[in-house]
């Protein structure tokens, strides 16, 4: 018993070395430039704090405020509503344009690089195209649409009802390419002799897609759910440069008011309690995710 | 295998062969559709910026432009110092991109294959930082950098860029899909754990590599938010800093606006390109396991 | 184990916590100044500038340098849209800038605005050149910037057009509803051919002028005057005298092109368009003839009567040479750098007979009628009160106001919804006033 733990626990002691002696490059940059910043705009959320001078210690004041504060409570809704709309579509596209693109088709290359095009095109000429095609009257959507007939055709951006999911479609076509790589992946692990078999049963296409596509994919699901809610809290860039949060606060999202808060009212403090109510909400969906996935999801 | 293709031969011909063209066909428009919808907005990108600025609005669009203006491009480079951008950007991304695939993938190898009493504890402080908006960490690390002195030099954004989580999660999900079994035997016939990531786990894992090069590179490249808040001197712009200035500069501009994104494209999808066929290998091994 | 990982999170967070306070020690330990050098000994100078005025200041100080060639001065500048998040940023992190230019509600609640008064007093600085900005820009009593120029608005319109339609030029003394039906006549034609009567940017100031004009401030708790602001905007835009803000903010639009494109008959800008358009006729871009008259205003209120945003230098209160510092700033807010100034085509904040004879040149350069710009009475455009944050107030004004203008609002109920969220910054933030 004895010798047995002594070797256990010196074995113990010699991996923690090597394991330290790898991450020590990553862990120093870690903890000094990701963690204590973490930990630092933490405190700071109990603050009240404008850059300059001293910062004063207010407690709880930022969260009881950000109860009160109409323009957080519309952030909020605005970004549940935009991950509400925008991850399910996306992770349904990118599913059946990967599953498409899978095998049994020429040029397949091509295809995919069209696929992943939006993701790689910088998000300033992304919006700046859209907004083109969104032009509620030089635009081609909505010329489209009168043409067809449709005398008052939606004004899409500058429309508050429009704007959110005017918004929502550019986020899906700009990372539809993202998921549907993702995927491909996940499906290259499929081995072929369980559609064989399906065949030889008799299976069609419908059958072997939920019978056999679906329950393989569901590990990938899973992570590209998770990763999915998380990237869809995170957007920022797009809706600073397409809508700018307008028309009215109709596209100011979470991080938007954040940036804003901080960067253009210079409220640190009140910032940083926002950002963390914001990651709670993540945490908190992850963890549902996390505690779901024994239902569904085959390793 | 081969009996499936033999069912094959034996099913009635013709019907099985016209069903399976008809879908074929339905396929590829689909397919192609799709892929219009995705490259149009490029191709419109691409036109535009061929085109005089008067004939870039207007219904229908016209795709080709009356004449190609490549003065446009031209104005781009000289008007400012976009080829400074340009130099700029690089240099962060690739340096970004090799530190991150050292340090990940020696993290990530620690956290996948070294089994030590903190392994999950840590790493799962690790993930959770992934879920924190970069905005709330900004203001904290732009006041470490000032005091490390790194403001308004492109190392700020490097280091930045070099410890990201993503890169560890990513690498730390690859190697765990490497058999232990191939590990023992090396250790067994007495290669250091140094001499493990190196000889065996990190050949096995050029794909993953070449994924993570594909995100790094692409984030470096396509950050706004960092360059804004570190970079001060005009010389030190990234890109997507230019980009941003030339809006503010030439406002209506459409035509040096869409002639000043393509010149930013270009190195990110010769990446995408060069680095494809890893690329989905790669994510294969790191997806499945999540 | 536990217990010695907590430990480790716990020095972090010691760690975290002196990082982020040392700078608030440094700021104060570096706040008291040297003692006043000799003035042969060579000074080095770090100042801030807008984008636009970098080319301007750089030979403002070529002039400077000549009475003092001991004073060194590199000059930075940032894109005009991150202007005040980068150097807020910069000199938080204890960037040295010893001057800088900006709006000063912009850098006010810093705290590291250096009073002026004491060295305008000692260096005699004929302060009535200033008007009245003088003194509606002091803070807390002390004055805290001297503006180098100013903006203010006036109405650009295209003879040529004018000429066209036979229509008479607008007259200097025009009420928004006369303004409203000029613009009326002047707008025809659709697609290729529209001409727009008149062109009004994005900005929700271009709606609420009008309200300033009458002495109105975006702060105030009554708002019925920016009613009729907002309705006479409403109405443009139903008339389709102008183009829509829909539009106009889906296609990132710009008073400068769109104006000097020449389908537009009158353009409601800044004096900085001056400068704008005489460019674009030394590159032979503008192809009409234009001239410049005062801004409409409401029933009642004087002709030639507009708001005025003076933009100015700051100096840093933690600027190791405030001596030499404010010499420059004195250099290029006064007399000297106001003449160079207005030669440029700047409206100047400072202005004697000189100032203003430099401003309207040799009367060989357009527009004809430049005299207007000196002799408006002018209302702040902002008001200047501790505590406010004309960004937030002006945010809200501009969220609001668009939801009236694409039509999803009433006018009423639009200013209605502006007075209680501006209350609520009040109340909640800064207390009730």
């Amino acid at each position: 018993m004895k010798p047995g733990k002594a070797v256990k626990s010196k074995a113990i002691r010699r991996n923690r070395i090597t394991a330290y002696t790898f991450l020590l490059p990553n862990i120093i940059g870690f903890l000094v430039f990701i963690f204590v910043p973490v930990i630092a705009s933490f405190c700071m959320s109990f603050t009240s704090w404008n850059g300059f001078g001293n910062i004063e210690f207010i407690g709880l004041d930022n969260y009881k405020q950000l109860l009160k504060d109409t323009n957080f409570k519309i952030s909020f809704i605005n970004s549940i509503l935009f991950m509400l709309i925008s991850v399910p579509i996306t992770l349904l596209i990118s599913v059946l344009i990967a599953i498409a693109l899978n095998r049994g088709i020429r040029f397949v290359k091509v295809f995919r690089t069209a696929v992943f095009l939006p993701y790689v095109t910088a998000t300033i000429a992304v919006a700046a195209v859209w907004q083109l095609i969104f032009n509620p009257s030089m635009g081609p959507i909505n010329g489209t649409l009168m043409k067809l007939g449709i005398d008052s055709p939606p004004g899409w951006l500058s429309s508050p009802s429009w704007a959110l999911i005017s918004v929502s479609i550019v986020y899906i076509w700009h990372s539809v390419g993202y998921y549907m790589i993702l995927f491909l992946a996940g499906l290259q692990n499929i081995p072929d002799y369980l559609y064989e078999a399906a065949e030889l049963d008799g299976a069609g296409p419908i059958t072997k897609f939920f019978h056999i596509t679906l329950p393989s994919l569901s590990p990938v699901l899973f992570f590209t759910t998770i990763i999915g809610v998380i990237n869809s809290f995170k957007v920022f860039d797009l809706i600073y440069v397409l809508t700018g949060g307008g028309p009215g606060r109709s596209t100011h999202v979470l991080v938007y008011d954040i940036y804003n808060t901080a960067f253009k009212q210079f409220e640190y403090g009140y910032a940083s309690a926002m950002a963390y109510v914001l990651f709670l909400v993540i945490l908190i969906i992850s963890i549902i995710q996390f505690s779901g996935q024994k239902k569904w999801v085959n390793y | 295998m081969n009996i499936a293709t033999e069912a094959q031969v034996y099913t009635p011909e013709v019907k099985k062969k016209k069903k399976f063209a008809v879908g074929q066909a339905i396929k590829y428009i689909v397919v192609i559709l799709v892929s219009l919808t995705m490259v149009l907005p490029f191709v419109w990108m691409l036109s535009a910026s061929l085109k005089l600025e008067t004939e870039i609005f207007g219904f229908p669009i016209k795709w080709i432009p009356e004449t190609f203006r490549w003065e446009n491009y031209k104005e781009v480079w000289t008007a400012v110092p976009f080829h400074i951008y340009y130099l700029n950007t690089l240099k962060i991304a690739v340096i970004t991109t090799i530190l991150v695939i050292i340090n990940s993938s020696l993290a990530g190898y620690a956290f996948a294959k070294i089994k030590f009493p903190e392994s999950n504890r840590l790493f799962f402080i690790y993930v959770a930082t992934m879920m924190i908006p970069y905005q709330v960490m900004m203001i904290p690390q732009f006041m470490l950098m000032k005091q490390l002195g790194l403001v308004n030099s492109h190392w700020a954004l490097i280091i930045l860029g070099a410890f990201n989580p993503f890169g560890v999660f990513l690498f730390r999900q690859f190697f765990l899909s490497i058999p232990d079994e191939l590990l023992e035997a090396a250790r067994i016939d007495g290669l250091s754990e140094f001499g493990i990531y190196w000889r065996i786990i990190l050949p096995l894992s050029k794909p993953a590599i070449a994924t993570l090069v594909i995100f790094s590179f692409m984030h470096s490249w396509n950050d706004f938010l960092g360059p804004l808040i570190y970079l001060t001197s005009d010389h030190l712009y990234t890109l997507q800093l230019g980009i941003q200035h030339f809006i503010t500069e030439y406002n209506t501009e459409y035509s040096l606006l869409m002639a000043a994104a393509v010149s930013a494209v270009v190195p990110t999808i010769i990446v995408y390109f060069l680095a494809q066929d890893h690329f989905i290998k790669g994510v294969a091994n790191t997806g499945i396991k999540g | 184990m536990k217990k010695r990982f907590s430990l480790v999170v716990l020095l972090l967070l010691c760690f975290s916590l002196i990082v982020g306070c040392s700078n608030g020690e440094t700021e104060k330990s570096s706040a008291k100044p040297k003692e006043e050098k000799s003035s042969n000994e060579k000074v080095s100078l770090k100042m801030a500038v807008f984008p636009a005025d970098e080319a301007i200041f750089k030979q403002g100080y070529e002039n400077f340098k000549k009475d003092h060639p001991n004073v060194d001065i590199t000059f930075e500048t940032f894109p005009q849209q991150q202007y005040y998040e980068k150097i807020r940023m910069q000199l938080s992190g204890g960037e040295g800038y010893d001057l800088f230019t900006g709006q000063m509600d912009n850098m006010v609640d810093t705290g590291i605005l250096a009073p002026l008064d004491k060295y305008i007093k000692d260096s005699g600085v004929d302060v009535s050149g200033y008007g009245s900005m003088y003194d509606t820009y002091k803070y807390d009593g002390k004055v805290l910037s001297l503006p180098y120029r100013k903006s203010n608005w006036m109405l650009y319109y295209n003879k040529t057009l004018f000429d066209q339609k036979g229509v008479p030029y607008p007259s200097d003394d025009m009420t928004w509803d006369e303004f409203r039906e000029v613009a009326k006549k002047m707008t025809s034609g659709s697609g290729e051919n529209k001409v727009y009567g008149a062109y009004l940017q994005q900005w929700p100031q271009t709606w609420y002028m009008g309200a300033v004009q009458t002495g109105a401030s975006i702060i105030d708790k009554d708002l019925k005057p920016f009613k009729d602001a907002l309705q006479t905007r409403v109405d443009l835009e139903k008339d389709g005298s102008i183009m829509k803000w829909s539009e106009q903010v889906s296609t990132g639009a710009h008073y400068n092109a769109a104006f000097q494109k020449g389908n537009i008959a009158m353009n409601i800008i800044g004096d900085w368009h001056v400068a704008q358009l005489r460019q674009g006729e030394k590159e032979g871009t503008l192809k009409f003839d234009w001239d410049v008259v005062p801004i409409p205003h409401p029933e009642g209120v004087a002709k030639n009567t507009s708001l005025a945003l003076p933009v100015s230098i700051m100096m840093n209160k933690n600027t190791k040479h405030p001596k030499e510092a404010f010499e420059f700033l004195k250099y290029m807010t006064g007399k000297e750098g106001a003449e160079l100034l207005a030669g440029a085509g700047y409206l100047t904040g400072y202005m004697d007979k000189d100032v203003e004879a430099a401003y309207l040149g040799d009367g060989s350069q357009k527009p004809k009628n430049l005299h207007y710009f000196l002799e408006t009475k002018e209302y702040p455009e902002y008001p200047m009160l501790p505590g406010v944050k004309n960004v937030v107030v002006e945010q809200i004004f501009k969220q609001e106001g668009e939801l009236a203008l694409i039509g999803q609002k009433s006018v009423d109920d639009t200013i209605k919804d502006i007075t209680k969220r501006v209350k609520d910054e009040w109340a909640s933030k800064y207390g009730e006033k």
